[in-house]
Order: structure tokens, then C-alpha cells, then sequence
């Protein structure tokens, strides 16, 4: 049996990131199953007894309809916030027209990098920095790469609701400055749901161990109770907000079929996980 | 002075070593984190010939820097009970992790509550294909009712939820298999050091400490500790902004203080 490096200080990264990497092995999402089987090397063995599956298809539309909105764009500069084991950067750099940043903390994007490193070569056009993105400075050194004549794609998942208003704010107020230098749009995974439909959009912390490491003080995660709450808060800031369902992506989804799902299931799962939202800068 | 009748001294660590931070990764820091105090009265201990160790609810990677900063080596009880390693060289001597369905239930428990990427610390196991051997994760105090409906349900876990100083809003949620608990941690501990619990003086601030004080013929609880632990104490130190852990090291170390 293979043992893991005890000596390794990531070991809390891996084994979390291998519970959410498992459910997008059973999509055809780009190197998934590639990742997942990279992270089970690093921890030796493990009993796959153990592994969720259910919330394959909420994380594949996810993928998906960001993947769908950032091709509308006609996306050359992409800046990816916490991005974490996603593949996106690595299928789309493979574009060498294309210029991919992705932003997570240090802990997590060295460990991205030696994953990557070994199912692929990472090429000159997709760069893995480290840095906590609520911080200005790092949120800046990873968008300095862009050119300032193109216009730019700033894309989350699984991020915003994790936010206080304050740092939901505080970010919205980055990429803000960012699409007014460049244009372009921001397209999240994170928007609120039509209807209040279920706990995902309760009230949750933020402080954490993995996402905001560098955050000093105890936040508290706020979460919007309608798309209204929503799209009032976004467009103060200085945004127009537009919504997608996940359902607009439900029929290219691979995961349904392969655990047995049916249409109507996966509906309502993706109506009550979240929607993905567009935002532009008002008055552009 | 007359010499101790304590051979160990037991102590948690955030809270009671060191200043509470939830940010546990942080340690970079953790310089900032330790009471200066607390290091002179780690060394007093063993001058005095006293084995000292730590119980945390910390990995063992969370916890190595801020140990040997304190002084403390040799083994030591992580992840809330669930495994005993030795500081620094990461040997483990005891491992309980959970059960893969088990493991499981409670995944789905905290995705579908919490969503799955939610910051959630799934501590990794090292033995018998397992993933984890406890999760931890701060949540806000509004959904902790709702999280502990739905984890009753699952058999084979034992969970706590911490309440301690640093937390306003928040609470530490802490879930362990039912094979590990500190006090389960704190028995084979002193098993290994080849102590009896009568010899073994404890000091504590959270709700999950009372376990450990079940082990342990001295308890001592600080200042910043919550209620319920305090209540299971036999002394009451000041907080650790006030240097409570030496005040309790000084109780320990002076007989004649023990006249309760």
C-alpha cells in the first residue's frame, strides 16, 4: 500500500479536495478523472466507500454554464478567483491565444501545480498564483499579466456565497476597478436561486482553513435571500447582474446518466443549488 | 519546594497554550499566538521532571510548529482524540478514524447544509485506506441546530461543538468517530507515558476538555473557559491574556495550593 508523505503539511488540503474532486469524475469535464486520480495517489489507498456522489450534477452544470458564458464572451484574458483543483485553465490554455490566471491560497495552488505537472504540461499561458484574493495586492499582481487593450474574464465557483456583504464588497470592488480598465464581464457560479428553496443559502461563516487562511478577523458569511436581494446589492455596487439557471445546461450533462438519475431529479436539484450570474459594469 | 505529585501535565492548546485564532493554518504567526509565559512554565515543568503533552483538537500538521515552539515534544493527542503522533517526527502510535460509510453520511450532512465548497477541514487518516479521521469546520451559530439534527442520525460518530473565546458568532463543529473522543485520546496517552490519571494534572478551556478532565486527578480550567468546563474544575485559573496557563503550571508545581 502506498503511504502518504507524513511529513507533508498539505495533507489537510488533499483529503478535502478529493471528497468534492470524486462527484466530476462521473462528468466528461476536461482531466476530472485525471485530478481525482493524481489527489488518490498523494494520499495512498483509500476505500472508495467513502466518496460522495450526489451533488455530481449540481457541480458539472457549474462547470458547464460558466464554461458556456465565457465562450459567449469570446474570453482571451480569464482570471479564475480560488479556483482550487478546477481543470479549466488547463483545457482552455490549451487556446495559446489565450491567456488563463488563476488565484488561489499558497497552500492550495502549489499543490494544484504539482497535480498539473503531472497529468499535463502546463503551458507559458496559464498561470497559477498564490495569493488570497480579498487582498488587493495579490488580487492585483494576478490580473498585472493582462494586456490593457483586451478586454477581460474574471469567472468564480463556489466562492461568493462563502463572503460576508463586506467581503463580498470588498471583491465586487476589485473587479470593478479591473473590467473598468479592461472591460469585459464576470461570470459566477454563485448567484441565488429563484426561489428561497433551500438550505444552501443559509447564513454560513466564512473563517475557515482553507479558503481565507490570510483573513485576520472572524467574518460572517451573509447570504441573499432572493435573486432581488441579489441583483439590489450587486447593482449598488456599480454592476447590471443576469441570471442563468443551471437547467440551461441540464441536457449536456454527463453525470445524470452514468448514477441513474432521473431528468426531473436533476432539475430540481440544479433549481435548488444555485444559479450563474453575469455581471457587467453599469453605463458600459 | 517540596516536588510535585504530578508526574504530566495535559493541556489543550488553543485557548490554553496559545491564543485562540480560528484561522488555525495560520501559523505562520504563531510566534504572537504563545504567551511568553506559557513557554517559562512549559520549561518549569520540566525542570521539575514533568511530562508534558498536548490534547488539541488541531492535526498534527496544525499543531507541530506551535508545539516545538512551546517546548513540547514526545506524544501528543491531535484531531480532537483521533490520533496520537509523536512531535516532531510525526510517528503515529494510535489512529481512529471513521468508518467509509460513515465518513460518507457525514459528507453528504455537511455538502448539502453547508455546500461543497464550503471550508470544511477533513483531517486525513493515514492508515487502512481511510480519508479522514475528523472534520472540522467553524459554521454560524444559526445553523448549528440544523447540522446536529441531521449528524444524529448518522451511528458511529461522536461530535462537539465549541463555543470557546475567539468565536462570536461562530462555533467549532468537531466530528470524530465514536472510537475517539479526548478523553479516549487522554486515556491512551497517559497509558503511553506510563502515567496513572491520578498522577496526571489537566488544564482546559472548551466544552470538549471535560472529557479530558474525566482522565486526569487534577483538572484545571482557564479563566477564559467555557461554563460547563469550569464547572468540572477543580481550580479556576485567570484567562490566557492573563497568563493563566502559568498560574495553573504554579498550582501544579505547589502542593501546598492543592488543599481544596
Amino acid at each position: 500500500m502506498t503511504e502518504p508523505n507524513l511529513d507533508s503539511k498539505f495533507d489537510t488540503v488533499i483529503p478535502t479536495a478529493i471528497l468534492t474532486a470524486y462527484p466530476r469524475t462521473f462528468s466528461n469535464i476536461p482531466y476530472s478523472q485525471e485530478i481525482f486520480n493524481e489527489m488518490k495517489r498523494m494520499v495512498g489507498n483509500i476505500d472508495k466507500d467513502q466518496l460522495v456522489t450526489r451533488i455530481a450534477p449540481e457541480l458539472e452544470a457549474r462547470s458547464k454554464i460558466i464554461d458556456r458564458h465565457i465562450k459567449e464572451q469570446g474570453a482571451t484574458q480569464i482570471l479564475e478567483l480560488a479556483a482550487g483543483f478546477s481543470s479549466r485553465g488547463i483545457s482552455l490554455a490549451e487556446d495559446e491565444n489565450l491567456v488563463y490566471v488563476e488565484i488561489d491560497l499558497p497552500e492550495v495552488a502549489e499543490r494544484k501545480r504539482q497535480i498539473l505537472h503531472k497529468i499535463a504540461t502546463i503551458p507559458a499561458n496559464l498561470r497559477i498564483n498564490a495569493g488570497n484574493v480579498l487582498r488587493k495586492t495579490d488580487f492585483q499582481h494576478a490580473s498585472d499579466i493582462f494586456d490593457d487593450n483586451k478586454t477581460v474574464t474574471i469567472v468564480n465557483e463556489g466562492l461568493l456565497r462563502y463572503l460576508s456583504f463586506e467581503e463580498k464588497a470588498v471583491l465586487a470592488g476589485y473587479i470593478k476597478r479591473l473590467l473598468e480598465k479592461h472591460g469585459g464581464a464576470w461570470i459566477s457560479g454563485d448567484g441565488a436561486t429563484r426561489e428561497f428553496r433551500n438550505s444552501q443559502h443559509i447564513t454560513i461563516g466564512a473563517t475557515n482553513t482553507t479558503i481565507f487562511a490570510q483573513t485576520k478577523s472572524a467574518t460572517t458569511g451573509d447570504a441573499f435571500q432572493s435573486q432581488d436581494h441579489f441583483r439590489t446589492f450587486f447593482e449598488a455596487l456599480g454592476f447590471t447582474v443576469e441570471f442563468h439557471d443551471y437547467t440551461e445546461v441540464q441536457d449536456i450533462l454527463s453525470s445524470p446518466q452514468k448514477l441513474g438519475l432521473s431528468e426531473d431529479v436533476v432539475r430540481d436539484k440544479l433549481l435548488s443549488y444555485a444559479s450563474a450570474v453575469v455581471f457587467r459594469l453599469k453605463d458600459k | 519546594m517540596k516536588p510535585s505529585s504530578y508526574k504530566a501535565v495535559i493541556a489543550d492548546i488553543d485557548g490554553t497554550l496559545v491564543q485562540y485564532r480560528p484561522d488555525l493554518s495560520q501559523l505562520s504567526d504563531a510566534d504572537a499566538l504563545i504567551p511568553h509565559s506559557a513557554v517559562q512554565a512549559i520549561q518549569k515543568l520540566h525542570d521539575a521532571g514533568i511530562k508534558v503533552a498536548a490534547v488539541t483538537g488541531r492535526t498534527y500538521e496544525q499543531s507541530k510548529d506551535i508545539l516545538v515552539k512551546l517546548g513540547i515534544t514526545g506524544p501528543c493527542v491531535f484531531a480532537g482524540g483521533a490520533t496520537i503522533r509523536v512531535i516532531p517526527s510525526g510517528e503515529i502510535l494510535s489512529e481512529a478514524s471513521f468508518a467509509p460509510e460513515v465518513l460518507k453520511d457525514v459528507t453528504e450532512v455537511l455538502f448539502e447544509t453547508l455546500g461543497a465548497d464550503y471550508p470544511i477541514t477533513f483531517a486525513p487518516a493515514v492508515k487502512n485506506s481511510r480519508l479522514s479521521n475528523s472534520v472540522w469546520a467553524i459554521i454560524n451559530k444559526d445553523v448549528v441546530a440544523g447540522i446536529l439534527t441531521k449528524l444524529s442520525g448518522i451511528e458511529g460518530i461522536y461530535y462537539v461543538v465549541n463555543e470557546g473565546a475567539g468565536l462570536d458568532t461562530q462555533s467549532g463543529l468537531l466530528i470524530l468517530s465514536n472510537q475517539a473522543d479526548k478523553g479516549i485520546g487522554t486515556r491512551r496517552l497517559l497509558s503511553l507515558l506510563d502515567v496513572a490519571a491520578k498522577d496526571a494534572a489537566c488544564v482546559g478551556d472548551g466544552a470538549n476538555d471535560v472529557l479530558m478532565f474525566d482522565e486526569c486527578g487534577l483538572r484545571i480550567a482557564m479563566g477564559n473557559g467555557e461554563e460547563i468546563l469550569k464547572q468540572s474544575a477543580d481550580h479556576v485559573v485567570a484567562a490566557i491574556d492573563k497568563d493563566g496557563f502559568a498560574e495553573a503550571v504554579d498550582i501544579i508545581l505547589d502542593p501546598k495550593s492543592l488543599s481544596f
